[in-house]
């Protein structure tokens, strides 16, 4: 059987944080039985999902150890460019940035702001 | 007692940060009452007021810090953005927090807001509420999306991080730019690292260490909030100002981003002023700051 969880229904609109991906997908198990095959993750009417929240999301699914397929649907063209790359970094070790910013260590408030162009 | 004349004058950006600076050395070198003297400002940007509020509702800091001068037209417009009380979210239920929120659908800011600093279903209710009001002020598409990458990410941090149980949030929004100040006085960034096992850290580093993608978590897909905050707002055009112990990174337009360091007047968590041109290409791709 196809199960279907309607994320907007549950969640709003927006989707923010780590933990409300944990939440969500929690209740997603929840709707899992015996005769499930396929669960869909239904984005529509969601308008804005956020990087943490992605990522979490695709962590608890690639932790789920089931026989039981989920697959995301309805995603905006916004939130599906979010998913995409999210999920190549969420399965791949990052090169962090090279840049390392110049350090001004200073006592003297002038100096301070000076440095700051504030 | 120590007199702070606030002299903002400008909505440049970070304009009025020399003022921090001198409450901040003034409560870290001496034990004085603090007065904070607004006669002098003669332009009150809410992002500015920020850091004062919440320095004002640290428990040791509340007693050592008095506002006076805030009357007149001053005064009026601090009731208004609810400086120096803020509203506190953390004790409305979401549908009060709601409400008070209808009364700014035609303003040009979001007022003073308090928010659980915790990783609870509450933070996510309030800050969801506050980004979408500034998601329906905003008619440029990427412009949201930034705004609500931004809000939700170093807001996120808060929760993952600053182990605090408040943080603040203020917005205020110009013809083609949107100010947002967010802080909490949590364990800051280097303690963060500290209580990972990172050891031969100061505050400058830790910072360095932020801002290129290193997280405290050990884990991959981490370390984007920040690294992808500058990344997007170096493309953007606008400022990011991040203040945490005794460093602060600061990237404005056309100047090159840099660490300043001055150990006589930190910030015992962290705080970030941001500055988002909201007059950007209508197809940019906010995604892929984050990739």
């Amino acid at each position: 059987m196809n199960l279907s969880f309607k994320v907007s229904a549950q969640f709003g609109k927006w989707l923010i944080s780590r933990k409300s991906a944990d939440l969500m997908f929690s209740q997603v198990k929840d709707l899992i039985d015996n005769s499930s095959r396929l669960v869909d993750i239904d984005f529509l009417g969601v308008s804005f999902v956020s990087r943490s929240f992605a990522d979490q999301l695709f962590k608890a699914i690639a932790s789920y150890e089931s026989d039981v397929s989920v697959r995301i649907v309805n995603p905006s063209r916004n939130i599906l460019n979010l998913l995409v790359a999210t999920k190549f970094n969420s399965t791949k070790n990052r090169q962090l940035d090279d840049k390392h910013y110049p350090v001004y260590t200073t006592n003297s408030k002038k100096e301070y702001l000076s440095r700051l162009g504030v | 007692m120590t007199i702070v004349r606030i002299n903002t004058t400008t909505a440049a950006f970070a304009n009025g940060f020399g003022n921090v600076y001198d409450v901040l050395k003034a409560l870290n070198q001496t034990h004085d009452k603090i007065i904070l003297d607004f006669q002098s400002a003669t332009f009150l940007n809410p992002v500015s007021l920020l850091p004062y509020l919440a320095l004002k509702k640290q428990q040791n800091y509340s007693d050592r810090l008095e506002f006076v001068n805030l009357s007149g037209q001053a005064g009026s417009y601090c009731t208004t953005i609810r400086f120096p009380n803020s509203f506190n979210a953390i004790d409305s239920t979401i549908d009060q927090f709601d409400e008070f929120l209808r009364g700014f659908e035609v303003k040009n800011y979001i007022p003073m807001t308090t928010f659980p600093g915790n990783n609870s279903t509450q933070r996510d209710l309030v800050i969801t509420s506050v980004g979408s009001l500034l998601n329906r002020k905003l008619r440029n598409g990427p412009a949201r999306d930034a705004v609500a990458m931004l809000i939700s990410e170093l807001t996120d941090n808060i929760g993952d991080h600053a182990q605090t149980d408040k943080g603040f949030i203020v917005a205020q929004n110009f013809v083609d730019y949107l100010d947002i100040a967010i802080a909490d006085c949590g364990i800051g960034i280097l303690q963060s690292f500290i209580n990972a096992g990172v050891e031969g850290m100061d505050s400058a580093s830790a910072l360095n260490a932020a801002t290129r993608g290193e997280s405290t978590k050990d884990q991959v897909g981490r370390g984007f909030g920040i690294s992808g905050t500058i990344k997007m707002l170096s493309k953007l055009g606008g400022g990011f100002l991040l203040f945490s112990g005794s460093a602060v990174f600061i990237q404005s337009n056309n100047r090159p981003a840099k660490i300043v360091k001055d150990d006589s007047a930190p910030w015992n968590g962290c705080l970030a002023l941001i500055r988002v041109n909201t007059n950007i290409a209508s197809n940019l791709i906010i995604a892929n700051f984050y990739s």
